[in-house]
């Protein structure tokens, strides 16, 4: 085996963790997003992220009266549906942000359980798979196949994670977002309305779950349980980046992904997620607040 | 100590009389008896089914994964076992008795399957079951089933479940080694093939048919090039796959579910895989075509039990009425645990008096029974049935492999 | 008068649990009874590591595990009774908990819910895969029911109690722990470890010492289950029944052991009582489960607590004040943003 082909063969494996890495990143994004401003950790961000899979998905299977629609716009009432999921349940979350973190855990678990097992009963269990918009045909680009849906993942997330950061640093509503989030009572005294602040914040992450779970769909699988891997390993990617950042999101989804795939490829296929859990453990331990470090400002 | 003994007692209390309020048993059988259920004497295996006032229902179980991501294999195999049940009624029942099944979901989780597994033995009492379509929970029930005499069928296809030592399980379907030989035979004697790679799921089933897998090959003299392993969970298999097709194999033999399996076909073509897709009972289903999209299926070589053939009297009969029942196109699952019901049927007509033990030892006489899936002979292990045939996907279709 | 009346209580209370098989409809409900009873030992254990010394352990399905696997193997290979596992199943298990508690002294709060999940996956996958030591994922069939003094215990009735006398003892153990010094510092810790560092309170070991006792616990249960479903296999413990003990303990009363007897009882029981709703019946449970977080912060054990306290009524189970308010009710200084 010549060079090249290791190499190639090393990229191939790549793109795959780089791939999965960006659904987690978005997934990680969502609870990044909801920890910085309510200082809650979502555990039923994956449930979230599952409901929002199918609002988007349903359209375009035609799922609704018949309606066939077309997978971008399928996508926006997938994203928006969810969003507006997201404001509701804020109501239901916002007390749950106060608590202690085995209360919030086991408060947010018990809502996770609620959105599946009524997945499970509006939509079955059994689950569907889902037609790429794209053609199934990769792109071959010395010998690394790229596949088209996968590269719409990779740069939809991208542009969604470089579009969310240019919100919050430029637009009014997202300055307002992060002064909330860095100093809850300034803000509230220079008249930023902090539960309309934290809304829109679970709104936005919401959708960004929709957003990754609509352009995951047509690669992985559509059922009520995709919500437990997924949730599982965007909490993972999340904690991993250091909780609270947006930077830390990305990177800890997008090093989770590509430590997945390179134990697949080239350790032990029988031990990824052991190989990703461990290596994570170990980062942990050397910087207990993540890679990035954790975001928080009310630092006690 | 003592305020704590207070709240021991409230919950006691609670649950006594939680206990003494008759249950309804979820079905869609009849309406069932709320007949509160007698005290048994501890300690005491009683035998289950002592003989009962005719006009009574007879109970049969159904436990199985009737949520989370196995809940196919358990709708499966309750639509099968109430059609054949459903046909035995209308007909008559046994000796002047209606058949009515409680119906049970155990999440493919052991501990809650074995829960059910003492629920039925000693609340419902039933007669016999089904229990389950999941490989290490039929296992964790086979003990209770076997103290309390009652027949099991199951089918899930790992070799190990006839190999406990129970006169009282019954695999309504072939073993997994079936599966796998058959397929491996013909595509190295009949298609000439010789690079195989495996990739199996660490569950129960994708362990066991891959182990199946590399026995079959060892038989023909081969080695798999590579074996992979994977988690259920799993949606990304580019690392697996990538180190796959350095091995050029001309096939990739899969051995785990349906949406898995489909799944890594797809990717596995992406990643420029030009060969052959093979595997056993799993890729034999409609799921595993609409997940892996039909132009990649197409071709796709698998074994299984039964495949609807027009030629079949039996067989279109049975799709017939599966079809009026469900609205559905039958598929081996509903078959076997058809077929499994069939021969349960036909032990209790013959089981004099009627109890648990005699139905047992009357399914082990059974030899030369055609059913949907072929013959049957029920062997002292309880296996009731070997050999399966080799289908191929053409169309978007399973059919069966003609020789073209 | 009064005490009369406890005396009362506490020989009828014995009384119902002694008689309790030979009067239960039928082995069904006994056996979901003593599936309870290895709950509640699972949960004295969360309690000891998460309601007394706030340490966060969502790896209680590995330790259970550990101390099954002991038993199973054991058994089935050299035929070693139930009363040579019981302490070394324990002892592993114990094992397994101290080392889980090393990352632990760094790590904290949301960071260390993920690194014990991550250690319980790991354990798991490696249940599944090094077959020549566990079997791998068929698990471990005929392990013996157990035998002891000559008698077989061989029937759900007669493993009542055996797992009666576990659960008294266990509970009594943890009664002694938590009125100990150990419990002290348990409860020091929790409730702000650096003023604990400052009075001299050794808190790496302590931390360590809780999770080792939630895993000789855990162990305990372990045993039990191994011995007496006869069958076990890796897939029984994963995460959702470490939610699940997490779940049972937080309804009974996080930070109290009488909680654990409350929600390891209920739980389990109120689960196959509903078990005819089906799909609806898991949404009534997830409701049952947010209900309880955010009306009754302090489980079952909590309320009781609150009742007396508005209506200035002291209850006849009411707790003496040193045995620690639960953690639910004090928001412990966690790093969120929140705490004003």
């Amino acid at each position: 085996m010549d060079s090249m082909n290791i190499l190639s063969i090393f990229i191939q494996t790549l793109v795959g963790g780089i791939g999965i890495g960006s659904l987690y990143a978005l997934v990680a994004l969502g609870y990044s997003m909801i920890y910085r401003s309510m200082g809650l950790v979502n555990f039923a961000h994956g449930s979230i992220y599952m409901i929002g899979t199918y609002f988007g998905i349903i359209w375009y299977r035609g799922m609704v009266m018949g309606l066939q629609v077309p997978y971008p716009i399928a996508f926006v009432i997938g994203v928006l549906l969810n969003a507006i999921l997201g404001l509701i349940l804020e109501r239901i979350f916002r007390p749950l942000a106060n608590l202690d973190l085995m209360l919030m855990l086991l408060g947010t678990i018990g809502l996770g359980y609620v959105l599946d097992n009524l997945a499970v009963i509006i939509w079955g269990a059994e689950g569907f798979a889902v037609n790429s918009p794209l053609p199934n045909e990769p792109i071959v680009i010395g010998g690394v196949a790229l596949l088209p849906q996968m590269l719409l993942l990779i740069t939809g997330s991208a542009l969604l994670m470089v579009g969310l950061n240019v919100f919050l640093a430029k637009a009014k509503i997202g300055k307002a977002m992060r002064a909330a989030a860095q100093d809850r009572e300034t803000a509230s005294a220079m008249g930023i309305p902090v539960n309309t602040t934290n809304a829109l914040v679970f709104a936005i992450g919401a959708g960004l779950a929709a957003a990754a779970g609509i352009l995951a769909a047509p690669i992985v699988y559509v059922n009520p349980a995709m919500s437990a891997a997924v949730g599982l390993k965007g909490f993972a990617a999340f904690i991993l980046g250091g909780a609270g950042s947006i930077p830390g999101a990305i990177v800890g989804g997008l090093v989770f992904g590509i430590l997945e795939a390179i134990s697949a490829g080239f350790i032990s296929s029988a031990y990824t997620k052991g190989i990703a859990f461990v290596v994570m453990i170990l980062v942990l331990m050397v910087k207990p607040a993540g890679i990035v470090g954790e975001v928080t400002v009310d630092k006690v | 100590m003592k305020r704590t003994i207070l709240f021991v007692l409230v919950a006691l209390g609670a649950l006594l009389a939680a206990c003494a309020t008759p249950t309804v048993a979820p079905t869609a059988a009849p309406a069932p008896t709320a007949a509160p259920a007698p005290t048994t004497a501890p300690a005491q295996p009683t035998a289950a089914a002592a003989p009962k006032p005719s006009g009574e229902p007879i109970k049969i179980g159904i436990i199985a994964a009737m949520s989370g991501t196995n809940a196919v294999l358990g709708d499966w195999m309750k639509k099968g076992v109430s059609l054949a049940v459903d046909q035995k009624n209308k007909a008559g029942g046994i000796q002047g008795r209606q058949i009515q099944l409680v119906i049970y979901d155990d999440e493919a989780d052991p501990t809650k399957s074995v829960n059910l597994a003492q629920k039925v033995a000693t609340e419902d009492k039933v007669i016999a079951v089904w229990a389950t379509s999941n490989s290490t929970s039929a296992l964790a029930d086979i003990p209770i089933f076997a103290k309390y005499k009652i027949p099991q069928f199951t089918n899930g296809t790992n070799v190990d479940i006839t190999n406990k030592g129970s006169a009282f399980i019954f695999r309504a379907t072939p073993a997994g080694p079936s599966f796998e030989d058959t397929l491996v035979d013909f595509l190295v004697k009949q298609k000439g093939f010789k690079k195989f790679a495996i990739i199996a799921d660490t569950s129960a089933y994708g362990k066991g048919e891959g182990d199946y897998q590399v026995d079959a090959l060892k038989r023909n003299g081969l080695t798999a090039t590579t074996r992979e392993a994977f988690g259920i969970d799993d949606k990304d298999f580019t690392g697996q796959l990538t180190k796959i097709l350095q091995g050029q194999p001309d096939v990739i033999l899969l051995a785990s579910s349906e949406v898995a399996s489909g799944l890594i076909a797809k990717q596995a073509r992406q990643l420029g895989f030009k060969g052959q897709f093979a595997g056993g009972a799993a890729i034999g289903t409609p799921k595993y075509i609409e997940t892996a999209g039909a132009d990649i299926a197409e071709g796709t070589v698998f074994t299984t039990p039964w495949l609807h053939d027009e030629a079949n009297e039996m067989s279109k009969k049975f799709v017939e009425a599966y079809k009026a029942a469900y609205n559905e196109t039958a598929e081996f699952h509903g078959a076997n645990t058809y077929d499994g019901t069939t021969l349960l049927l036909l032990a209790m007509e013959k089981a004099n008096p009627l109890t648990s033990e005699n139905i047992a030892a009357e399914l082990h006489k059974i030899s030369g029974f055609k059913g949907l899936q072929g013959t049957f002979n029920v062997t002292d292990k309880g296996e009731t049935i070997t050999g399966t045939l080799v289908g191929i996907i053409k169309g978007g279709k399973l059919t069966v492999y003609t020789g073209k | 008068m009064k005490n009369t009346f406890k005396v009362i209580l506490l020989g009828v209370g014995a009384l119902v649990l002694l008689v309790f098989p030979l009067v239960a409809p039928n082995r069904y409900t006994v056996h979901i009874v003593n599936m309870a009873g290895i709950w509640i030992l699972m949960s004295l254990g969360l309690n000891l590591a998460m309601g007394y010394c706030g340490q966060i352990n969502l790896a209680l399905g590995a330790f259970w595990g550990v101390g099954a696997y002991t038993a199973a193997l054991l058994n089935t290979r050299f035929g070693s009774p139930i009363w040579i596992n019981m302490p070394l199943g324990m002892i592993l298990a114990g094992i397994t908990g101290a080392l889980i508690a090393l990352p632990m002294l760094k790590v904290r709060s949301h960071y260390l819910a993920l690194v014990t999940i991550g250690l319980a996956e790991t354990i798991n996958i490696i249940m599944v895969n090094e077959i020549w030591l566990t079997e791998g994922p068929l698990g471990i069939s005929a392990i013996e029911m157990p035998e002891l003094f000559g008698i077989p215990i061989d029937g759900a009735e007669r493993f009542f109690y055996l797992v009666l006398i576990c659960v008294v003892i266990g509970y009594l153990v943890a009664r002694q722990i938590v009125n100990h010094r150990i419990g002290r510092a348990f409860i020091a810790i929790r409730d702000d470890e650096t003023a604990a560092r400052a009075m001299g309170v050794n808190v790496a070991r302590y931390q360590v010492l809780a999770n080792a006792l939630a895993g000789v616990y855990c162990g305990v249960a372990g045993v039990l289950y191994a011995h007496m479903s006869t069958y076990i296999s890796p897939d029984i413990f994963e995460f959702k029944n470490a939610l699940f003990v997490l779940t049972m303990t937080m309804v009974g009363g996080m930070g109290s052991l009488a909680g654990s007897l409350v929600g390891g009882l209920a739980l389990p029981l109120t689960q196959e009582w509903l078990r005819a709703i089906k799909s609806w019946q898991l949404v009534g449970f997830g409701l049952a489960i947010m209900i309880v977080v955010l009306f009754m912060p302090g489980g079952v054990v909590g309320l009781t607590q609150k009742i007396e306290q508005a209506g200035g009524i002291r209850l006849p189970w009411a707790r003496k004040q040193t045995e620690g308010k639960p953690v639910a009710e004090e928001k412990l200084e966690m790093e969120g943003p929140n705490v004003a």
